[in-house]
């Protein structure tokens, strides 16, 4: 990581607006302001993580200036304003290396390689649109990033000319649709790490709310023409594992799978119907202890059949 | 993905102690001592078993994923899996009285004078 916001990024800006080793104020604000967009949309549209996200900890600030044409320096702000979870420190460490590997296309000129960094075309769309308006901020003037190392500018890397066409090419038009906005709450499978006092949770799956929660409550099971009308809600655990969904009861020892949640459901009914009926056939002697056991929950559960 | 062939695991299971349930193919019963202790569906509509099948079938036989596959593929003997399933209390104490009693040789009868 040779670009590091949190200590100070220095940017050099030579030729006609550099030359008198100054920054006319329009031109210095704009730099700003265009760089703290891109940062802020980085963190607003990129940044995968657990926690809340605060934009305004993503703010910049002039922390510098330096001649040999003009360099300004700026840095994360150290006006840091906390939120309830989620590590800012982390969140910046990630918002500053998505910035050094467009800085990394920006040196090799290649601009279309942000196609492959950015697959998405909304957020690659946020993306390009800033990270064009940051390089092109001081118009045809060579820009690159330096470091100040023993009082010598060491160059970093160069800010390559970011061609509107080639830009246009990178954005690609997003048809508008008339998007029904939906408000549902749904039931979460959630990882959850504690370090310290720190919590995180990931969310790993959501279930959907029409199939309940993961605590999935059967009132009556259907299998073919027959029904099962309980006497109370069978209680099932609802889980997704490697790619398929898994119904299971515990208690009556009566699992069902399936690609989907529908099939799944498919998949219990048929076992269900099975074991009420083979453990009814069976003797209680033909049954092992634990059988016999659930036999007779199965007996108390099931009001009454009908075909 | 492990995948398993539908036929090879249907008889292994047999050799391992399960029966067909009452003429139903699609269903084993592993038995014990006369008894069926718990029972897996195995799917005869495709070739290989896909991992939700497999997925069912390790826990109807109280194995973990990998285990399941040593059960289905050999490995797993028939008097290794009895154990585990002693030892996981699916063949309970009970179970394992009712099969000592059943062994054991009756009293003979006296004869009447």
């Amino acid at each position: 990581m040779l670009v590091d916001l949190s200590k100070g990024f220095n940017l050099r800006v030579e030729g006609e607006i550099g030359k008198f080793n100054t920054l006319p104020i329009e031109h210095l604000v704009r730099l700003a302001e265009n760089l703290q967009k891109l940062l802020q949309d980085i963190a607003k549209y990129q940044l995968e993580v657990d926690g809340a996200i605060d934009t305004s900890n993503f703010k910049v600030e002039l922390a510098g200036f330096k001649i040999g044409s003009a360099i300004p320096e700026f840095v994360f702000t150290p006006r840091i304003k906390t939120v309830t979870s989620g590590d800012i420190f982390e969140q910046r460490k990630f918002v500053n290396n998505k910035f050094e590997s467009y800085l990394k296309i920006a040196n090799n000129g290649d601009y279309s390689e942000i196609k492959k960094l950015i697959p998405q075309a909304a957020t690659r769309n946020i993306i390009v649109e800033d990270f064009y308006n940051f390089t092109t901020t001081f118009g045809n003037s060579p820009v690159s990033v330096v470091e100040i190392k023993r009082g010598k500018i060491v160059p970093l890397y160069k800010i390559n000319k970011f061609k509107s066409e080639v830009k246009e090419k990178l954005i690609t038009k997003i048809s508008e649709t008339n998007l029904i906005k939906e408000e549902y709450e749904a039931v979460a499978k959630v990882k959850v790490v504690r370090t310290g006092n720190e919590i995180k949770r990931t969310t790993k799956d959501i279930f959907d709310t029409k199939h309940g929660e993961p605590g999935y409550a059967i009132e009556t099971i259907m299998h073919g023409k027959r029904s099962y009308i309980l006497a109370f809600p069978l209680r099932c655990k609802l889980e997704k594992e490697e790619g398929y969904f898994v119904i299971q009861s515990e208690m009556l020892d009566i699992v069902g799978t399936g690609k989907t949640i529908d099939e799944a459901k498919l998949n219990f009914s048929e076992e269900f119907d099975f074991v009420y009926n083979r453990y009814k056939k069976l003797a209680n002697d033909k049954l092992g202890d634990r059988l016999n056991r659930i036999k007779t929950m199965l007996n108390a559960l099931v009001l009454k059949t009908e075909e | 993905m492990p995948v398993l062939d539908a036929k090879k695991t249907y008889q292994n299971l047999i050799s391992k102690g399960f029966k067909a349930a009452s003429g139903d193919h699609k269903f084993l019963e592993y038995h014990y001592n006369g008894k069926v202790i718990f029972h897996t569906k195995i799917s005869h509509g495709e070739k290989e078993l896909q991992d939700f099948h497999i997925g069912m079938m390790k826990r109807q036989c109280k194995l973990g994923k990998s285990e399941f596959i040593d059960l289905a593929n050999c490995p797993l003997s028939a008097s290794e899996y009895f154990e585990i399933l002693k030892k996981n209390g699916i063949i309970t104490q009970n179970d394992l009285e009712a099969a000592q009693t059943s062994l054991s040789p009756r009293p003979k009868a006296k004869k009447k004078k």
